[in-house]
Formats: C-alpha cells, structure tokens, sequence
C-alpha cells in the first residue's frame, strides 16, 4: 500500500450492521476508503444496503461491528460514538428535506449558526450563486419546482463546508431529460468546490457519468470498487457486469489459445490463466454487429428506435437470443435473416456456472483494484479499537 | 441501543408516566387492603354482565351517531360544492364548548314527560300532551345516545376533515377517472383512506361515552361509572369503587391498545409537493338538502341548548341583574383558567415528549400507553385517591391549585397524547435528519424544525384537553382549596342538594363562552399556513 | 402568496408569544403552588372556656347544604365574630370520604351534612371532635349523638306530595304503606337511593318494622310499578307537572314545588294513633378532629345552635329548627308544621344510620335508578 501523507476523506473498516428480525445483515464486512476530492458512489439495487451504508457514515445508524474513520479520527467504533451532528458531514436527503416554514435563504444560513451575520450572509449569498437561485432566497420550497428544491438541498448540505457530503438517490424524483441536466449541474458544483461526496444510486448511468470510482453492492456485500470504466470492462462477478450494463453471457470453449462462442471466436491465451473448458463470455450488445443474410443463422424478432441508434432482438436458430445495438440508422426489419457477430473490445470471461457471483475468471481487474473485498490494512495512521 | 442517552431518555419518558401510575396503583393498594371478598362482591351485585351490555350498547350507539352526523358534515365542507363551506369549517365543532351534561339537563328540561316541549304542545290541545316525549323518552338509553353523539361528534368531524383534506387528489381523481361516480369514489378510495381519522375520533367518542357520569346519570342509563358513583355516596366504599374504577380502566386500557394494533404506528407524511384540492362534488339541486342537513345539526347541537339556556338566564331578572351575577363569577372563570391552562399544558408538555421518544426509545411506548390510562379514572375516584397520595408522599402539594392541575393533567394527558402523535407522525423523519446533519443535536432539531410544523396540530390538542378540564366536575369537587371554585363547579353549586336553580344556566352559559373565546384567540392566531398540509 | 419571517430562532412569532401565555399560566400555577396555605394555627390545649366573641380569624367549612342556603347565617357570623368563612361544597358522601382521606392533615374544620348517616360513619371512625355546645341542651336526644360528635340543627320531615288537581285531600294517602295498594298501581315515584333521605327513611322501616317486613314492602312498591328518578327534584316535578299523582320526598321540595306555582299538598303520613309517624331526620353540624381552628368551629356551632343563628337557615325552605323556640320560616305557605306538631316514629337516628348500611345492601338492586 502506498503510505499516505494525507488520511482519506473516509475509511470504513470491516463494518457490519443488522436489523433486528432478518436473517440477513443489512451491510456487511464493509471495507473501503475515500479520498478528498472524489466522487464515490454507491450502486446496487434496492435493498442492497447502499442506504444503510450511508446511513452508517452520516451517524444516523450505529454499525454493530467495525469502524468509521473521518480525516484519519475514529468516528465509530464499538466503544466510542460520534453523533450526527458533530461529524460535518453533510447530506442531500431522497427528498430533499427541506424545511418547509424557512425560506430559501434560512435553509441554506442553518447550518451557519457559528458564522456571525455578515459572514453567514456572504456565504449563503456564494453558495446560492454557485447553485444559481440567488433570485430565489426569499421563495419558501413549496414554490419552486423539483429541480430547484434538489439545488437548494445541495447548496444547504455544502453551505458549512462539510469535510464530505452524501447525497441519497437526489435525482430520483425528477423526469429524464431534467435528470440529465441536474447531473452535470451537480458535478460541475462539487467539482468546482472540490467537494468529496459520496452518491447512492441504483442508475447505472448516474453512477457511470457521475463518479470517479464506483462501488457494487449487492446483499449487503461490496462486489467490487473500481473507476467507471474499470467496472463496465472489467466487471469482477457476473453481477457488477449485468448490472452496470446490459449484458450477454454466451456459452462458450476454451480450445487451444481461443474461446469458440456462436458469436464469433476469440483469442484467449490459455498459459497465462487456467480456465476450465465450458465458459461464459461477456458481451455487449453495442459489442454485437450484425449484418442481414439471407440464409443468415439468426433472424430479428425485434426491434426498437433510439435515435442516434437503434438495438435489434436476435434471435439465432440455435435458440440463443441476444439484444445488439449497433450505431447507425435502423437498418433490418424485423423478421430479416442476419448473421450476427461479437466483437469485444476484451475477452471477459466467467465460469460456466449461473450464480451471480461467480467471480470473473479472466482477465483479472487491472493491478491496483480488487474484485474481492480486501482485509484490513494496517498501515500507518490506522488506529486500532 | 442500551446507551446512557437511552437510557435517560426512558427516564424521563417514564416520569409522567408514573404520576398516572401513581393513583392507580394507590386505589389497587386500597382494594386489596379491603380484601378481595369486596370487589368480588361489589362487581357481582353490579351485575357485571348487564352493565358490560348496557356500556357497550351506549357506546357503540354513541359513536354510530356521532358518526352519521360528523360525516356528511365533513364531506359537505370538503368535498362539495356547497357555498358556505366555511361555515360549517366554523360552525360544526363548537357544540364542544357545550359540556354534555349541560346538554342533558337542556334536552331532558325538553323532552321529559311533561316537560317544555310537552307544554308548549299542551298549549294548543289544552291539556297535558304526551305525543313528542311518547315518542321520544329522553329518560332511557337511546336518550343517552342522542345527547351523547351530539356534544361529542365535533371530534370525529375535526379529525375527519383534516384527514380528507390531506388526502392527496391524485387517489380520487385516479377513481373518477375508472368511472366511479362520487358517491362510489368516496366509499372506496376516501372512506378507506381516511381509516386513520375514523378509527382515532370514533375510538375518542367510544371511549367518552364509556366513562362519562354527567350524561348517563342525568338521563338514567345504568352503566359503570353510575354504579361507581352510587358505591361512593350510598355505601361509603371507597374500596369496592377503587376496585370497580380498576375495572374500567382495564376496560379502557384494553380499547386503546387494540386501537394501537389496528392503527399501528401510523406514519403518514405526505410526498410530494402538490398541496392541490381534491375534485369537488357538483351538488345542484342536492345543496338544499345539503343546507337543510347543515341547518338541523347545528339547531340541535348549538341552537337548542343556547336558545334554552338564554330562556332560563332570562328568567334571572332584569338585564342589569344579569350582568352583575356574570360580573361576580369572574374570579371563578380565573380560577378555571388557571387550573385548566395550567393542567393541560403540563399534559400537552408530557405528551409531546412521549410522543417524540416513542419512535426513538424503547419502551417509551410504554410509557405513552402509561399515560394515557388516567382518562378512564373516574374523577372522584382519582379525586379521593390523589388526596391520599398528596398527604402521604408530597403534603405541602395538597391544598393547592398545582394539585387540581395535576389532576387534569392525569385525567386529559390521553387526548393530547393521541393529538400530539398525530401531528409528530405527519413530519417526516428526514426533516430532523436533515437538521442533525447541519449540526442540530436532537433536542434542537426537534425545537426548530419539528415544533414550528406540528404547532397547529399540537395546538389542537391542546384545546382539546382544555376544554375537558375546563368542563371538569368530579375529580375538582374534591381537590379544589375551599374557596377556589371554577365554573364547572358553580354549576353544580346551582343545582346541588335542592334541586337547579336559574343562576346555574348563566354559569353554563359563561362557561360556553369562556371555551368559545379561547378556541376563536387560537384560531386567529394560528401560524402562517405551511404547506405539505401540516394541520 | 409570499409569507415574509425573519431568519432567527430567536424573535418572537406569534405563535411562540402563544405558548408563551401558557407558560406563563404554568408559572403562575405553580407560583401559587409555593404560596403557603393558611398557616395552621396552635392548637389549642383542652377543651378551656374561651370568650366567644374574638377567636381565630379563619374557619373552613365542609357544607352539603345548598350554598345560597347557608350563606345567610355565614354572613351574620362573620359579622358577629370577625371570623371570615371559607366554604367548600360537596355531596354529603364525597366530602365524608373526603374528611376520611385527609385525616393524617385535616384541612376543614366544620362539617355540615343533609344526610346525618354520613356523620354518624365519621364518628364511627373517630373523625369528629366531640363538642356539647351549650345552646344544643334543649334539643331533643334523638337528634344528637351522645358524645356530642355530631348536633342536630334543623330538621326535614319525609312527606308525601300530590297533586291537587289529580286527588282531592280526601283521596290523598294518608300513610306509606297504603301505596303498595292496586289503586296506586303506577302513580307514586319516588328517588332512588342515591338520595340521602331515601337511604334514611328506608333504614327507618328496617328499624321499626324489621327487615322482612321492610324488604316485601319495597318489592310490593316495585311491583306496584312505583316509578324511580334519579332525585328529589325529578319527584316534585314529576308531581307538578301531573305526571304522576303522589310522590315521596322532603317536605321542602312542596314547599318549592308550591312556590312554583303547581298545583301541589303534602301529606305527614301515618300521623294517626296506632301510626308510627313521619320521619324527621335532622341536618347535623360536626367538629372534625384536629380542625385547624378548633375556637372558631366551636363559636361556629353554637351559633348555628341558637335561634338567631338557625333563624336564617330556615326563612327560605321552611326547614324547621330543631331547637325550640326558633320560630319557624315561610309562615305564609301552608302546609308545613313545626317539629312539635309532627307525631314522629320513635326512632334512635344513631341507629337508623347503621341500619342504612343494611338497606344500601338491600335495596340498591331495585331503588338504584340510574
């Protein structure tokens, strides 16, 4: 590990919490750190524990086992408990929270009680600039519209300066093309006050878009940690990849230095990883070209309109159907005869088997990352129960 | 979560529980110093089995009729198109002002065989007439019902209004676009939706009903509290009354938590920021029955028991008399003001603490169950009981005001608990969240975000324990200090030993009024409307 | 609409000046709180002869009379003596329990009941200061305990009223025991056992005729269909207004019933010579034990006990004084006579009270009312 001159932003370590009455733990062996400056967001579908994590981070939730650092502070252990309101961190609520009897203006200024007047007046006058409802401070929330609240709960949960800021599914309530929008707005705040935030999502485009690293969560356990791109090419369990992004997982044989597959044969160099004969191989639809035949293998049962492109429902004589979604004008009706082919950017490869989290075999996530999660590290700085 | 907060936390959630726990578990020590062998003999020669069905009769009846009054009601005001809708909003909860019992005597000075109705009728046929109170016996158990129902079904109206008022348009709009007519989107969608406010009032009204004594000995239904009563004067057994009060409050307890289970914890925040209205029914032709309906409630509930007891005030003397016998009640509308305001800000105080820990301290339910038990005491069965406690445990209490405050505080901490709870499960939990995370410890998330949003709806309950203590008989009977008298009490002075006299009637009246202006000073003071609908 | 507040916790909304007076009531009340009670006062030692003129300047007292019915010789008493009276009013039976809780501290000093039964427990109980007041000598023994616990002030007979426009005289009955008869089949109402007087005259018919007796007598009415309301004033009206003929009260609900202006008599049954009489029983003035102000709640009952002091007692409801001599109020409305003119059962009332246990026991299945 690479010692560190500045302690993350955030470490959790071995973290464990259950609800009283399952059988399950809400979140468990949770074990990852932040750095400043970084957008770290939490994907996983409902009922992953992405929320319970946060939760666990604002002080809102107290873990049963594990601990919680800030800046490099114990912030949770099984002894010692901070509550929420001395961590400084802040949080962007589902729904916004705002206060419905506070204008604009008194949500943004409360968590400045220790600023004097004119300086409170000041920052608020920034923030809301930055968030850019200056002309909207005296407004109460129930005027503005969606978007417009989610700015004013973002610029009240930055306002104080918080050593990191949480945001729980903010863009869950407003419409697509305004999501959209909303995002790059967002990013482009926190980035522009070099905010460390934390995001929960179960939109994998968000997390994608949004976030300098990624973690899957699935049941309560990190699947994997790793940059967008790390975890859409290079998916550590079967899950991460069919969650991050539609997927395909074709049968296929390991023979001689290649994987045969109905979509095409690949190579694999067999020397550097021992896989077994019987695999499943990760493709993308955007991965799939296809090409109309007509004594083609595959015909096209489907087919849907995007715009700049369009995706196809294949389905091949062999009874394997695929979804492919070339670039390019619509091209094939449905019912044509085609013949369809892979052509991955990387040979992904997993075994047979359909538990979802099978670990992929091959390749293994770039050095640096880990698709499984790591044990403690006791490296300078950390401090022990 | 066993922490030291925690754990204060339950302390203090436990403290006023304890002062209700205290009474009882006083009368449980004097029944079992009396011995057994008492209650068993005083609940057997009760008849416990005809009292059990005459109580249930009254009550069930009670909030059957509360309810046929109080929900046309709320939905002409809410839901129709009837001009005039905030009259009704005015109008329909005064005749709590009114004490039941002052309703009784009205209604039986009435309809009692030979009573005013029955002169006034006998006028024309020249002789006693016996048609309307044949036809109508006041004196019997569905003349209880009637009197009842109609003095307390504000409740079921105030809760149910709020409740359709809430409710998010979307759901109705949603049926009348499926093609149910108004009647059938009503049933289906609004009356379903608005369980939480039918099972709460009915549940108030039930249980109002169960432990009332004013109504049910005026108009002579046999029921517990009556049988209690006469265990009191006629046998001079505090014991075997102890022991039946114990009775009722077990009976009472019970209702209230199978109420708890059916409600459950009841967190109904509304989403979402629409605070649009709901389709509004077109009434046509129909608005005359309406105004009709509208008309006949608020004659029975308001006007006959003014018109009547302004007929007696008249009979005192000229309007100079009268104003000077008002004038001299003064002091005893002070000393109602103190120990009611007192007493019920101290039970609104407990409760809203409770509620507040409820959700977050273990056990705190407990407690809130705890306190709610005092209601069914009754009052100068608590009366006698905290004399006992007062001189044994904390002498220099007893004689004072404090101590009949208290007394409210114990009998009416259960309506402004419920109230409380009602108005704390409207804001949601992220609001505090919100405030803790901007550095607010939970003491002052819940001062400055939470209070200022369920004041409207902690004032309502506090006027609604206030208007019980002010109407308070029984229990102040005996813990007054000689001298301090309230107005509750002066109207029994009226009526008291040889029979009523027309003073009491002013009495009544300046009680009414007293109720009447201190719910107008609430209303006009109420804070700016909040929106997300937090009444 | 926009709705302007100011951004501080602090300043003062109108809703927070709201609960702001009732904090201050709060504040008030248990101001109060603190405020000492009248202090108690020494005892005194010993029953010693003290002028009566000037005593302790207090006096608490305990009525179950009708307050604007007591309040006339209160205020002459404080005239006389200076001692300023506090009343509190009660039920007889609620402020008996009342005086029994507050034992270990007793806060009233003098007891006056309607219902002589609720006097006769506490002194069972050795609740009350025994006093012999010296202007109590010439009342008879029957309406005085013998240790002096409890006096007899004025008295209230148990009548039957009836409605003149209903029966002549002739036609009224003469006795109580005639209205177990067919032609009373459901025209006499009574008032349930709640009342005092009810209990008393019941105990009466145990005391004088025994329980047999008295039990098939109270089933005969009932079967008779007599009609039980819940008090006194119910039968005077019910009377009144004709709605029965013939009902068994105290002899004042006629005398209000009359005052009224309804057509109304009385009757003192079983007056003849081989009848028992009517039943007189008494209103009762009682020291409790450990009053605060024994001195004053002496001068108290004697001066309720001479006829200057009875005098104003009696002018309104023409409750006639049991002392002799007193003359007797509502001269003007006939039909009630002074204790010497009243043939009485010769009924010890120390035991009518202890006999009206047994017909609480007995008769509260079928006079309970409601």
């Amino acid at each position: 590990m690479t010692s560190r001159v500045t302690p993350p932003v955030l470490r959790l370590h071995d973290v464990w919490k259950s609800y009283a009455g399952r059988a399950e733990p809400a979140v468990a062996e949770l074990d990852f750190e932040i750095v400043e400056g970084e957008i770290f967001t939490l994907l996983g579908p409902s009922g992953c524990g992405k929320t319970t994590t946060l939760r666990l981070i604002a002080g809102f939730e107290r873990a049963d086992q594990g601990q919680v650092f800030l800046r490099g502070s114990i912030t949770a252990n099984s002894r010692h408990w901070t509550p929420p309101e001395k961590r400084g961190v802040g949080m962007v609520f589902q729904d916004y929270a705002l206060f419905p009897h506070l204008s604009v203006l008194e949500n943004v200024a409360f968590g400045l009680r220790d600023l004097d007047g004119e300086a409170r007046q000041r920052r608020c006058d920034e923030i809301l600039g930055l968030v850019g409802l200056s002309s909207h401070a005296r407004h109460y929330p129930h005027q503005l519209s969606g978007g417009e609240q989610q700015r004013v709960a973002l610029a009240r949960a930055l306002a104080p300066r918080p050593v990191l800021v949480l945001l729980d599914e903010p863009f869950g309530s407003l419409d697509a093309d305004l999501r959209r929008q909303v995002r790059q707005e967002v990013r482009t705040i926190l980035r522009g006050l070099g905010s460390t935030a934390i995001l929960v999502t179960h939109d994998r485009q968000e997390a994608l878009t949004l976030s300098d690293r990624v973690a899957v969560l699935q049941a309560g356990r990190i699947q994997q940690i790793g940059s967008p791109e790390q975890i859409y090419h290079h998916p550590a369990t079967r899950f991460v990849a069919s969650f991050v992004g539609p997927a395909h997982f074709v049968p296929g044989q390991v023979r001689a230095g290649q994987v045969v597959t109905e979509l095409g044969t690949f190579p694999y160099d067999d020397e550097v990883d021992q896989a077994p004969a019987q695999v499943d191989v990760l493709i993308r639809p955007e991965e799939i070209e296809i090409v109309a035949v007509p004594r083609g293998r595959a015909s096209v049962t489907g087919r849907e309109f995007h715009g700049p492109d369009v995706s196809y429902e294949v389905q091949l004589d062999s009874g394997l159907q695929v979804i492919c979604r070339p670039a390019g004008p619509p091209l094939h009706p449905v019912g044509a005869r085609v013949a369809v082919r892979a052509v991955p950017k990387r040979v992904v490869l997993f075994p047979a088997d359909t538990s979802p989290q099978s670990s992929v075999l091959s390749p293994e996530p770039p050095s640096g990352e880990r698709s499984r999660p790591w044990t403690p590290d006791p490296g300078p700085g950390t401090q022990d129960s | 979560m066993r922490s030291a907060r925690q754990i204060r936390g339950l302390g203090l959630a436990l403290l006023p529980a304890a002062l209700v726990l205290a009474p009882l578990a006083y009368l449980l020590a004097l029944v079992l110093e009396a011995g057994p062998g008492t209650l068993v003999t005083a609940i057997g020669r009760a008849g416990p089995l005809e009292l059990l069905a005459n109580v249930g009769l009254l009550a069930a009846g009670t909030t059957a009729w509360a309810l046929l009054l109080a929900a046309p009601l709320a939905w002409l005001g809410t839901r129709s198109d009837l001009r005039g809708a905030r009259v009704v909003q005015w109008l329909a909860p005064l005749p709590l002002a009114i004490p039941p019992y002052v309703g009784a005597i009205v209604y039986a000075s009435l309809l009692a065989p030979g009573g005013l109705v029955d002169t006034f009728l006998g006028g024309f046929s020249g002789g006693p007439s016996r048609a309307i109170s044949g036809l109508l016996p006041i004196y019997s158990l569905g003349g209880g019902i009637f009197v009842l129902g109609l003095f307390t079904y504000p409740y079921l109206f105030l809760l149910l209004r709020a409740a359709l008022l809430r409710l998010d348009p979307a759901l109705e709009e949603a049926a009348r676009s499926l093609g149910q007519g108004p009647w059938q989107s009503f049933l289906q969608v609004t009356l379903p939706a608005a369980r939480p406010a039918l099972l709460g009032g009915g549940l108030l009204v039930f249980l109002y009903a169960v432990v009332d004594f004013g109504v049910v000995s005026l108009l002579r239904v046999r029921t517990f509290t009556t049988v209690i009563y006469n265990y009191l004067l006629a046998g001079f057994s505090l014991a075997a009354a102890a022991g039946l009060s114990l009775v009722l409050v077990g009976i009472v307890a019970l209702l209230l938590f199978l109420q708890q289970r059916t409600l459950g914890a009841g967190r109904y925040s509304q989403r979402g920021t629409r605070s649009g209205t709901s389709p509004r029914v077109r009434l046509g032709s129909w608005r005359w029955l309406g105004w009709a309906y509208l008309l006949l409630v608020l004659t029975l509930s308001l006007g006959v028991p003014l018109a009547v007891l302004a007929w007696q005030v008249a009979r005192l003397g000229s309007p100079a008399e009268i104003a000077a016998f008002l004038g001299s009640q003064f002091g005893y509308l002070r000393n109602t003001l103190i120990v009611a305001v007192g007493g019920t800000t101290l039970a609104l105080a407990a409760a809203t603490a409770l509620a507040w820990l409820a959700s977050r301290v273990a056990g705190a339910t407990l407690a809130g169950a705890f306190l709610q038990a005092g209601y069914a005491i009754p009052g100068t069965v608590l009366g006698l009981a905290l004399v006992g406690l007062y001189l044994r445990a904390t002498p220099w209490l007893y004689g004072t005001p404090l101590a009949l405050a208290i007394a409210y505080f114990i009998l009416y901490a259960a309506p402004a608990y419920q109230g409380a709870r009602a108005a704390l499960a409207q804001v949601p939990p992220s609001l505090e969240e919100a405030a803790r995370a901007l550095g607010r410890s939970p003491l002052q998330a819940f001062r400055e975000v939470v209070v200022p949003l369920v004041r409207p709806g902690l004032a309502g309950a506090w006027l609604l324990s206030f208007i019980l203590s002010v109407r308070e008989l029984a229990a102040t009977l005996i813990l007054r200090p000689p001298g301090f008298d309230t107005l509750a009490v002066r109207i029994w002075v009226h009526m008291m030993d040889v029979g009523p006299d027309p003073r009491g009637a002013a009495v009544a009246l300046l009680l009414v009024a007293a109720i009447a202006v201190t719910w107008l000073l609430l209303l006009i003071v109420r804070p700016p409307h909040t929106p997300m609908a937090f009444t | 609409m926009l709705r302007r507040r100011p951004i501080s916790r602090g300043s003062s909304s109108v809703a927070q000046r709201l609960l702001a007076g009732p904090a201050a009531a709060l504040a008030l009340t248990l101001g109060a709180a603190c405020a000492p009670a009248a202090a108690p006062e020494p005892l005194a030692p010993g029953p010693q002869a003290q002028p009566a003129a000037r005593t302790e300047g207090e006096l608490v007292l305990y009525s179950a009379r009708k307050e604007d019915l007591m309040q006339p010789v209160i205020d002459l008493f404080q005239e006389k003596t200076g001692v300023k009276v506090t009343v509190k009013s009660g039920a007889p039976g609620e402020l008996a329990l009342l005086i029994e809780q507050e034992k270990s501290s007793p806060r009233g000093d003098v007891y006056f009941t309607t219902d002589v039964a609720t006097a006769e427990s506490l002194r069972l109980k050795a609740l009350l200061e025994p006093y012999k007041s010296p202007s109590a000598a010439t009342i008879p023994d029957e309406f005085k305990a013998t240790d002096g616990a409890w006096t007899g002030v004025i008295g209230r007979a148990r009548t039957i009223m009836y409605n003149t426009r209903l029966l002549t005289p002739e036609q009224a009955p003469k006795s109580v025991f005639e209205l177990t008869d067919a032609r009373w089949k459901d025209k006499v109402a009574v008032a349930s056992i709640r009342e005092g007087g009810v209990r008393l005259w019941l105990a009466s018919l145990i005391l004088q005729k025994g329980e047999d007796f008295a039990v098939k007598y109270v089933n005969d009415l009932k079967n008779n269909g007599v009609k039980v309301l819940a008090n006194h004033t119910e039968v005077r009206k019910a009377v009144g207004r004709g709605e029965v003929p013939v009902g068994l009260t105290n002899h004042y609900y006629y005398v209000f019933e009359k005052k009224d202006g309804s057509p109304v008599d009385q009757v003192y049954p079983d007056q003849g010579p081989n009848d028992v009489g009517t039943l007189v029983t008494p209103l009762v003035v009682a020291i409790m034990k450990g009053a605060q102000h024994p001195q004053a709640a002496r001068a108290f009952v004697d001066f309720v006990l001479t006829p200057e002091g009875v005098q104003p007692m009696t002018t309104q409801e023409a409750e006639f004084p049991l002392v002799p001599g007193a003359s007797l109020g509502d001269a003007g409305v006939p039909g009630v006579k002074p204790i010497d003119q009243i043939k009485r059962p010769s009924v010890d009332v120390t035991a009518l009270a202890a006999a009206q246990q047994r017909a609480v026991e007995l008769f509260t299945p079928v006079l309970g009312g409601p």
